[in-house]
């Protein structure tokens, strides 16, 4: 099923370091994307409180589910710094990595819990339409960088056990241990910065 | 020259068909629709729907049809494949089916080869063209009377929404989606993007969307135009849906093509090729490409409010339970006004790309025209409010947006400088390509002084929403854009494909497509200025006349277009005329290589060390790029 | 031909040019500007499009002409035989020195002259709830007058008459209207095309515009928003009238619709309408 194979003679293949550095500016840029992706929520959660439209910024009483906003945002914290960790420290990667799969896991199911226990609904004015639309789509993506974190783990895993196989092979410049590192930074990275994106919503939806 | 070791015997040719391939996304996608329609049946929960026009649709089924439709189209496609390795911890690769024995088969599936995807690309965008193409003189063929109508009044709105939306969903990709995919790699040395699957994946998350589109007559269409208005968008048929999983997925492949082709440019530029030395193209790809990554998520993100809205009842932008229609006006041109730089900027690049082959100089003022780029992609972020100045958001802040929407046609003056600058004293070559950048050049000046009119907030005030502001973009977007797509075309296709294309035929093109498109949308100034607002299926029959022109110069371009597809089938498919590997002389990376470019595209990664345009230097200087082939 | 003497050349077909067209476009299209001298707010913005035809059209003729003496002195006459390249000119930091500071003094100039322009009066268009741009009021506060959108149809509420909701626009002659726009269901546009007035009406909010009328005359309102399947039927045809013929119309209408004004909601500047309604 796989399509690549080594390079014919005659051909010589790239420098190393490409891969290295399209995975390192790769994450950097996908922070700027997802950063204004939720800046369009912030916005609306500040726009939409100060026109206050038909008095219908909170109909009835809304509030939102402290206790679980904390928790869900400790489990983030957690996890971002357990990733940032095992991409720092080769030797416990595997042990950190799966805990922090296990931690962003749990965030987005804490949050699952927190929808069904809300005291609102979706209806119930401008808070709650900013409130669920944010965690929605915070927790989708979420699930996105659960999927990224999960396949460096088991990248991590699956080398401790089998070791290094391939010899570079045509269309991957960089050596299989060289490319698990800087996997494992930029997806440590971006995940470290999603969770800022979301400590910055548990401040605006929680507490201001 | 092929890379991969030539597999002996060929399975039969229905044995072929079954795989990861466009058949079975087809198949799966249609399997995902299904299924994801009837889970959405299953959560339909009575909805204190808004509004009752509603009565009887139900959203979450389509939204939830739709995406299972898309990820099943995927999975056909082999997308799942990967992940599903990497999951299971297996380290990366990036090459996909990019063998040359697979042949046509390539083009049908996932496969990593920027060269096929760039061309798979043309057609797939082409199509989509054609379509809302289609739609345009539909459009026009309504508005012939004022007082009979071909149309309903509902399917000639969904005409208008389908007709803006496919051009701007597709046609921002028009030139980042088959060229620069083609192009960028060879142009700065490297043999791939930065990210193959990604690319690939690009191409067919748009394709996909645009059948989404589509799809909205089936669901009733949608009465809001490209723009998506709310809260009309909420209060309207369920075809509202399509449009919002259309824009949705082309806001996600456009995010993900910035993204590749800047990562590729950061950081797979082949020694040598220092951002001084980049081609002028390869800076318009720069700067499109930051627009893309960063505008499209906040697109999406309104988007997926306005999906909200629909199917789980919020109200962010419903007034009366604290919504806001400002919201998603603000939301929207805040993506809105960085698209339309999306749609330029890449006309400004093949411009300044092109003008110095034909005119036989070095492009003048390199480094102004990049700072041109940069300041166009810059101050876009900070002009979107004059879409608003009549809105009544604000007040306050129209002098400042007045202000920065007339600074931005500073760095854009730069473009036309630079122009200006190469054509002087050159030895200047009218051919097929370079009469598309002479008429890019005189349509985007009346787009951008129109521009300036439309800026001005007073005169504004009886502009706005009227068919002068239309006169406008399409003066700046097909007027720009896509003539220099077809520049574009024509230049590159005969590497591309090694074939020639007609000149003669060509030359009849363009001048029946200027002339026609001038004829068309030069009136539409007058019309606008003359009192009639946009998307009315009526109007004061005193405008009649000058309509009813517009519209049979608008069949003009329509059968301009034609003769372009003659021209492509004739010469493409039938003729097939060898075309040699550098027709134009080009001093330019892509030009050096062999025609059909190996699939490996360098045998070596070139040294770059000259000037991106070493024209009129004595003697001309050997190119640096050492050709697939060994020699050198 | 040397250098010199080609830019000179350009630069004289462009004087010659730009000396004749430049009367030529403002006095031709001088009756015709839009939106024509009805109103103060309308005349300004004659008088703005005027200045923007003038200084469009030299700028417009500066790149046509230099584009078509370049395209036709400098096109290569034998393309048959060896392909020959140009001099190696790559820039020059004058020129793009000179450009950048032109191209900024006019912007600049452009940006002030709209601010201007936009603050004096407001131009006609809509200012939001809190405008900052009215015409001067000579000695009275203005006659306010609310402008209901609704698919698909305009309606006009007097406030300063009992409230009263009237099918047609008439106003007085010589008088500063404040026009308070706003919609019941999605956004509209009020545009009234002789009066030089364009203000959107989106639901929930209170979208201020000026005019000060002049003589009477007949004008044009058609929605400018698209606003659902029958927005190109929302058009209007409103009157400025003598002062005198506005007090005995307006006088009228109460005596019309008087029970249809008893079962109105109280006036205000925004109204939230049961949401159940039929539209789209």
């Amino acid at each position: 099923m796989e399509a690549s194979a080594p390079l014919a003679d005659h051909i010589k293949p790239e420098p190393r370091e490409w891969q290295l550095r399209a995975l390192w500016v790769g994450a950097r840029m996908l922070c700027g994307a997802a950063a204004f992706f939720f800046m369009a929520f912030l916005f609306a959660y500040f726009y939409l409180r100060s026109l206050d439209v038909n008095k219908s910024w909170k109909i009835g009483t809304v509030n939102p589910p402290t206790g679980f906003g904390v928790g869900i945002v400790v489990v983030l914290v957690a996890s971002a710094v357990l990733l940032r960790m095992a991409s720092k420290r080769p030797t416990e990667a595997l042990p950190l990595g799966l805990t922090a799969l296990a931690l962003a896991l749990l965030s987005v199911v804490l949050q699952v819990i927190a929808w069904t226990t809300l005291g609102f609904g979706p209806a119930s004015g401008g808070y709650a339409s900013v409130y669920v639309g944010w965690t929605a789509w915070y927790a989708v993506f979420a699930l996105a960088c659960v999927y990224w974190i999960e396949t460096q783990v088991a990248s991590i895993w699956r080398m401790g056990r089998e070791g290094v196989k391939r010899p570079r092979a045509e269309g991957v410049p960089a050596d299989d241990v060289e490319l698990l590192g800087a996997g494992l930074e930029a997806c440590s990275l971006f995940w470290a910065f999603y969770v800022a994106l979301g400590v910055i919503a548990w401040v605006v939806l929680y507490l201001v | 020259m092929s890379a991969i070791a030539v597999t002996t015997e060929k399975p039969p040719a229905w044995r072929r068909l079954i795989g990861f391939n466009l058949l079975t996304a087809i198949v799966l996608g249609i399997a995902g629709y299904l299924i994801g329609y009837w889970i959405g049946g299953r959560i339909n929960t009575p909805s204190t729907a808004f509004f009752s026009a509603e009565a009887g649709e139900n959203d979450i089924s389509v939204f939830l049809g739709y995406g299972f439709g898309v990820i099943g189209f995927l999975i056909g496609l082999g997308f799942a494949n990967y992940p599903v390795r990497r999951l299971l911890g297996y380290p990366p690769t990036l090459a996909e089916h990019e063998s040359a024995d697979e042949g046509l088969g390539r083009y049908f599936r996932l496969c990593t080869d920027h060269k096929v995807v760039a061309m798979q690309y043309m057609i797939g965008i082409g199509f989509f063209f054609a379509i809302g193409g289609l739609n345009a003189m539909l459009i026009r063929t309504e508005l012939l009377n004022p007082n009979s109508h071909v149309f309903g009044a509902n399917q000639y709105l969904t005409l208008v929404g389908m007709h803006g939306s496919m051009m701007m969903g597709m046609m921002t990709s028009s030139i980042l989606g088959p060229f620069a995919n083609w192009l960028v790699p060879l142009m700065i040395g490297s043999r791939r993007m930065a990210f193959p699957r990604i690319e690939a994946f690009t191409f067919w998350l748009l394709m996909a969307a645009g059948v989404i589109l589509i799809t909205t007559i089936f669901f009733g269409g949608f009465q809001t135009g490209w723009t998506g208005y709310q809260p009309l968008g909420s209060q309207g048929t369920a075809g509202y849906d399509a449009y919002v999983g259309f824009f949705a997925l082309v806001g996600v492949s456009m995010t993900l093509l910035g993204f590749n082709l800047l990562a590729t440019i950061i950081t797979m530029r082949a020694p040598g090729m220092t951002w001084t030395r980049l081609p002028i193209f390869v800076w318009g790809v720069v700067s499109t490409a930051i627009l893309m990554l960063l505008a499209s998520p906040m697109l999406a993100a309104a988007l997926f409010m306005g999906a909200f809205d629909r199917t789980v009842q919020t109200a962010f932008f419903v007034p009366g339970n604290g919504g806001s229609s400002f919201l998603w006006q603000n939301l929207f041109w805040v993506f809105g006004h960085p698209e339309v730089y999306i749609v330029a900027l890449p006309g400004f690049g093949i411009a300044l790309e092109l003008l110095p082959v034909f005119c036989r100089k070095p492009l003048w003022g390199y480094r102004i025209a990049v700072a041109g780029m940069l300041g166009v992609t810059l101050l876009s972020f900070f002009v979107w409010q004059h879409h608003l100045f009549v809105s009544g958001i604000n007040a306050d802040l129209r002098p400042f947006y007045m202000l920065s929407t007339e600074l931005i046609s500073i760095p854009t003056g730069f473009i036309f400088l630079c122009a200006m600058g190469t054509l002087w004293r050159g030895r200047i070559r009218l051919t097929v390509p370079m009469l598309f950048v002479l008429g890019w050049a005189f349509n985007f000046l009346f787009g951008g002084i129109s521009g300036v009119f439309l800026s001005d907030a007073p005169s504004d005030v009886t502009t706005h929403g009227t068919f002068f502001s239309m006169a406008h973009f399409h003066y700046t977007i097909m007027g720009g854009l896509v003539f220099t797509f077809f520049a574009a075309i024509y230049y590159w296709i005969p590497k591309m494909t090694g074939y020639k294309l007609s000149e003669v035929l060509g030359k009849v093109h363009f001048w029946t497509l200027f002339l026609a498109f001038n004829a068309t949308f030069g009136p539409l100034f007058a019309l606008g200025f003359m009192g009639m607002p946009r998307r009315v299926v009526t109007y004061p029959t005193s405008l009649q006349p000058l309509n009813d022109w517009v519209t049979v110069c608008a069949y003009a371009i329509a059968l301009s277009m034609l003769v372009f597809l003659y021209n492509v089938v004739a010469s493409l498919i039938f003729k097939r005329e060898p075309e040699v590997a550098n027709p134009w002389n080009s001093k330019s990376p892509e030009f050096q290589l062999p025609t059909p470019v190996p699939v490996h595209d360098f045998d070596r990664i070139p040294v770059f060390d000259a000037d991106p345009y070493p024209y009129g230097v004595e003697p001309t200087p050997a190119p640096t790029v050492a050709p697939a082939g060994g020699t050198a | 031909m040397n250098e010199v003497n080609h830019f000179r050349r350009v630069l004289l077909i462009w004087l010659v040019a730009s000396t004749i067209a430049t009367p030529l476009v403002i006095f031709v299209l001088a009756p015709i500007v839009p939106p024509g001298n009805g109103t103060v707010e309308s005349a300004g913005q004659v008088t703005d499009n005027t200045v923007l035809f003038g200084l469009s059209t030299p700028i417009a003729l500066a790149v046509i002409v230099w584009f078509l003496y370049a395209v036709i002195v400098f096109r290569e006459r034998d393309t048959s035989g060896a392909v020959l390249d140009g001099p190696p000119l790559r820039g020059d930091a004058r020129i793009q020195m000179w450009w950048v500071v032109i191209t900024t003094a006019i912007v600049l100039f452009l940006a002030g002259y709209g601010t201007v322009r936009l603050l004096s009066d407001g131009s006609g268009g809509g200012q939001g709830p809190n405008p900052i741009a009215a015409p001067s009021q000579a000695k009275d506060p203005p006659l306010r007058v609310q402008v209901i959108a609704q698919q698909w149809q305009f309606t006009y509420r007097f406030p300063g008459y009992g409230g009263v909701e009237t099918q047609h626009l008439e106003i007085p002659a010589h008088t500063t209207i404040e026009l308070n726009v706003t919609s019941l269901d999605v956004i509209h546009s009020f545009w009234a095309y002789q009066l030089g007035v364009k203000a959107d009406a989106n639901p929930g909010e209170n979208n201020i515009a000026y005019v000060t009328t002049k003589q009477p005359l007949t004008f044009n309102i058609r929605c400018a928003e698209l606003c659902g399947v029958w927005h190109g039927y929302m058009f209007d045809t409103g009157r400025v009238v003598t002062k005198a013929q506005f007090a005995a119309w307006i006088s009228a209408q109460r005596l019309t619709y008087a029970p249809a004004t008893k079962s109105l909601p109280p006036y205000s500047n925004t109204y939230f309408p049961d949401p159940q309604r039929l539209g789209g």
